[in-house]
């Protein structure tokens, strides 16, 4: 504002008068622009797209290599096979609990499962479940290995595909 | 101003106010306890364990190290399985050889052992998880469909998450120098296969499915059978649904 004392440039007086806030305005510009430079540099790409977090992460993982096929998988090619441990005592068992991880076979037949279970070599893998052992339950079928026929194959008298005794 | 066109100004905006913030109230109301947080989705996965079909053989805990890749050495596990030995002066001993891949030895004195059981832990995947809430830089979230999970390229191991779960289920991989953690096979079940750990488990103590779909297994088992979760009171709401569990369980 001119007072009229100076006379003459007033716009220049004027612009004296609130050049300071001009320059805060400038200043809050400055900030708010960089502040949000920063915040587009900052969040990774696909954050927020689903929620706060990186939508390309789940995505990522999907692509992680299986390693067992799954019960579904395997009975494309061995119905029978789960047809008959279907009607047995293992019917609760997928043919991977005991055979482990054979994504590899069921993608390639020529690659053999992970673990071929030998008859004769089972007693060591049987007691896995079949121990009898405090905190299993009472109607699960537990052996002591010291008295239960010790050193004989448990496969001499429990086919692992049809466990009960005819 | 008079007195009367004050206090009526005042009231229309406590109204108007009160119908702004209506939908941010109606959007809390939905993740507050009590509610299914999977209605209206499509899918949205959870598990729960039959404490009294577990065996305690530890298959389970063998297949998830296969499947994902975790450190095969003790401590490092997204899976593991707890033998409860409660004796019958009140004393519970807890044990997990090698999170339940070793075998559970047998019990001294078992004529004062009253009951024993198994427990398998994982993840929770709770609605309102502590582990996501402290995350400082947002690597581990939950996903649209209720599973929570870390993001390894994100993630910068400073293991507060660790440090917040409150049921121990995470744990810092060495190798990938981040946090891991169950996650329920996420790859597996986007293709509508089974986790690992369900896949194996010989007698169908691990149910899982879909709880959005009333039909899935888990939905079926939980409707239909007397369920808890592990430390309700801590307001985490866990998705994970144990039958059978004990108060001696931790």
């Amino acid at each position: 504002m001119n007072d009229g004392l100076k006379g003459g440039n007033t716009t220049k007086y004027m612009y004296r008068d609130y050049r300071h806030i001009v320059r805060l305005a400038g200043l809050l510009v400055l900030g708010f622009a960089g502040s949000i430079a920063l915040r587009y540099a900052a969040v990774p790409e696909s954050y927020y797209v689903k929620g706060r977090y990186r939508a390309a992460w789940p995505e990522k993982l999907t692509s992680w290599n299986m390693r067992f096929a799954g019960q579904e998988a395997c009975a494309e090619c061995h119905e029978d096979k789960q047809q008959s441990i279907g009607s047995s005592k293992h019917k609760t068992l997928h043919c991977e609990t005991c055979h482990w991880a054979s994504a590899g076979h069921a993608g390639d037949p020529d690659i053999e499962p992970h673990r071929k279970v030998k008859p004769g070599g089972m007693r060591e893998f049987c007691v896995t479940c079949h121990q009898r052992l405090t905190g299993r339950p009472a109607w699960f079928a537990q052996i002591d290995p010291a008295d239960h026929n010790p050193d004989q194959p448990c496969s001499d008298c429990h086919q692992p595909h049809h466990p009960e005794m005819d | 101003m008079k007195r009367r066109t004050f206090m009526s100004r005042v009231a229309a905006l406590v109204v108007g106010v009160r119908t702004l913030f209506r939908p941010i109230a109606a959007a809390a109301e939905k993740i507050s306890h009590g509610k299914f947080p999977w209605i209206g989705k499509k899918t949205y996965w959870g598990m729960a364990v039959d404490i009294d079909k577990c065996i305690g053989c530890g298959q389970c805990v063998r297949a998830c190290k296969v499947e994902n890749d975790v450190p095969d050495t003790p401590f490092y596990f997204r899976t593991w399985i707890e033998r409860y030995v409660v004796r019958k002066n009140g004393e519970v001993e807890i044990s997990s050889p090698n999170g339940g891949q070793d075998p559970f030895p047998p019990v001294d004195q078992p004529e004062s052992v009253t009951r024993s059981f198994f427990v398998p832990k994982l993840c929770n995947h709770c609605e309102t998880s502590p582990c996501v809430q402290v995350c400082p830089v947002g690597a581990t979230f939950k996903t649209e469909d209720g599973v929570i999970l870390v993001d390894k390229d994100y993630c910068i191991g400073c293991r507060y998450c660790v440090q917040a779960c409150p049921y121990g289920s995470r744990y810092f991989n060495p190798v990938s120098m981040t946090v891991d953690k169950c996650t329920l096979c996420y790859h597996r079940i986007t293709k509508g296969l089974r986790p690992a750990c369900v896949e194996v488990c010989p007698t169908n103590a691990r149910i899982f499915g879909n709880l959005a779909d009333e039909e899935s297994p888990v939905s079926k088992f939980i409707r239909e059978h007397k369920t808890s979760t592990l430390k309700p009171h801590l307001g985490t709401s866990p998705k994970l649904a144990y039958k059978g569990l004990d108060g001696a369980v931790k």
